[in-house]
C-alpha cells in the first residue's frame, strides 16, 4: 500500500497514541494530586518513569489488538475484551509501582517497575515481528 | 478409520479405569481423605491444558510462516482443547478448595492466573467468530494467539509476587516435597488417560475444522460462478 515498512506505520500509530494518552495524563495527575492530598514534589522523576513504562505497555498492545479488531464485527466491544486478560499483568505492576511511590519514605520498587519494563520489551518486539502479518493490502 | 474408533474406545476405557484408580486404589490422604481424590483429575487436566497451548503456539507460528490452512485448523482445536481442560481444572479446583480452604475461589496467584488464561483463550475463539474473511481470521487469530501465549508467563510472574494460597508445587517442589509411590502410579495413569481424552478430542476437532474449510472453499467457488446454492444441480441461467 505504502512504500514504507508496515513497522513504522504501526509504530506512527503507537506513537500518536502514547502522545494522546501522556497528554491525558499530564492533565489528570496533578488533578488526582489535589484531589487526593498527595504530594508528588519528591518522586516526580520516578512516578514519570512508571508512568511511562506503564503508557507504551498500553499503547503497544491497544495499537496492535485495535488493528486485530478493526476488521472484526462488534470491533468496538472486541477491542476491551482481547485488551483486558493481556494487560492484567501490566496494570497489576502499575499499579504495585505506583503504590510504592505514594506512601511514606517512597522507594521505587524495582521487582515491578522490572516486570513494567520486561512487558514493554516482550509486546514491542512481538508487536515488530508480527507487524508485516497485521498491515497487509 | 478403524485406528479411529480403536483409540477412542481405548482412551474411554482408560479414563474410567483411571476415575476407578482414583476413587478406589490410590491409598487415603492422611489429612483430607476422600475430598484428596478429586486431585487425581485436577493435575492432570492443566497438563493437557498446558500440552494443549503448547501445540497452538506452535500451530500459530507455523500458520505464520507458511499460510497453510491446516496449521489454523490445529490452532483453533488446540485452542478448544485447551480451554476444555482449562474449564475441568478450574470447575475442579473450587470443589476441592471449599472443604479445605472453607472457601470456593480467592484471588490468590494461581487462581488468578488461569482464570486470566481462561479469559484469554476463549477471547481468542470469540475473536475467530467475529472475522469473516477466512485468511483474515486466520492470521489474526495466530498473532492474537502468540501475543496470548507470550503474556501467559508475564501473568504468572506477575501473580507470583502479588500473593498466594494454592499451595506450592507438591512434586518436584525441593525437599520434603513428593508422592506416595502408590499415588505416584495412579496419578501417571490419570495423567496418560486424561491426556489421551484431550489429544482425541483435538484431532476429531482437526478433522471438523478442516471439513469446514473444504466446505468454504467449495461454497466460496459456487459463489464466484454466481451460483445459488439452491440452484446448484440446476440448469445455469
Amino acid at each position: 500500500m505504502a512504500p514504507i515498512s508496515p513497522f513504522a506505520i504501526l509504530s506512527a500509530k503507537m506513537l500518536a497514541n502514547f502522545i494522546f494518552m501522556s497528554v491525558v495524563e499530564v492533565v489528570l495527575v496533578p488533578v488526582f494530586s489535589v484531589l487526593y492530598n498527595v504530594s508528588l514534589a519528591g518522586v516526580a522523576g520516578r512516578l514519570i518513569l512508571v508512568l511511562a513504562l506503564g503508557t507504551i505497555g498500553l499503547t503497544v498492545t491497544g495499537t496492535v489488538f485495535s488493528a486485530i479488531s478493526s476488521h472484526a464485527r462488534l470491533r468496538e466491544l472486541l477491542l476491551p475484551l482481547l485488551l483486558l486478560p493481556i494487560l492484567t499483568p501490566l496494570l497489576i505492576a502499575a499499579v504495585e509501582a505506583t503504590a510504592s511511590l505514594l506512601v511514606e519514605d517512597p522507594e521505587l520498587d524495582r521487582t515491578w517497575a522490572a516486570l513494567l519494563a520486561g512487558f514493554d520489551i516482550v509486546f514491542l518486539t512481538a508487536s515488530w515481528l508480527l507487524c508485516d502479518y497485521l498491515i497487509e493490502e | 478409520m478403524k485406528a479411529r474408533y480403536a483409540s477412542t474406545v481405548f482412551a474411554a476405557g482408560l479414563i474410567f479405569f483411571a476415575g476407578y484408580a482414583a476413587l478406589f486404589i490410590a491409598p487415603d490422604e492422611k489429612t483430607m481423605h476422600a475430598i484428596q481424590r478429586i486431585f487425581y483429575f485436577h493435575l492432570p487436566s492443566w497438563i493437557a491444558m498446558f500440552t494443549a497451548l503448547s501445540v497452538v503456539f506452535v500451530a500459530n507460528v507455523a500458520y505464520l510462516a507458511t499460510r497453510k490452512p491446516k496449521w489454523d485448523a490445529l490452532g483453533v482445536s488446540g485452542t478448544e482443547a485447551a480451554v476444555v481442560c482449562c474449564t475441568i481444572g478450574l470447575a475442579t479446583g473450587p470443589l476441592w478448595a471449599k472443604p479445605v480452604w472453607g472457601i470456593w475461589w480467592t484471588w490468590d496467584a494461581r487462581l488468578t492466573t488461569t482464570f486470566i488464561l481462561w479469559l484469554l483463550y476463549i477471547s481468542y475463539l470469540l475473536l475467530r467468530g467475529l472475522l469473516d474473511d477466512p485468511e483474515r481470521k486466520a492470521t489474526f487469530s495466530a498473532v492474537f494467539g502468540i501475543f496470548a501465549f507470550l503474556d501467559a508467563p508475564l501473568v504468572y510472574v506477575s501473580n507470583r509476587l502479588w500473593r498466594t494460597q494454592h499451595p506450592q508445587p507438591v512434586i518436584g517442589g525441593g525437599s520434603g516435597s513428593g508422592l506416595d509411590p502408590g499415588m505416584g502410579k495412579v496419578l501417571l495413569l490419570c495423567v496418560i488417560a486424561v491426556l489421551g481424552v484431550m489429544i482425541i478430542i483435538l484431532l476429531d476437532r482437526y478433522r471438523l475444522e478442516k471439513l469446514r474449510q473444504e466446505f468454504d472453499e467449495v461454497r466460496l467457488e459456487y459463489e464466484t460462478l454466481n451460483l445459488e446454492p439452491a440452484s446448484i444441480g440446476k440448469e445455469r441461467p
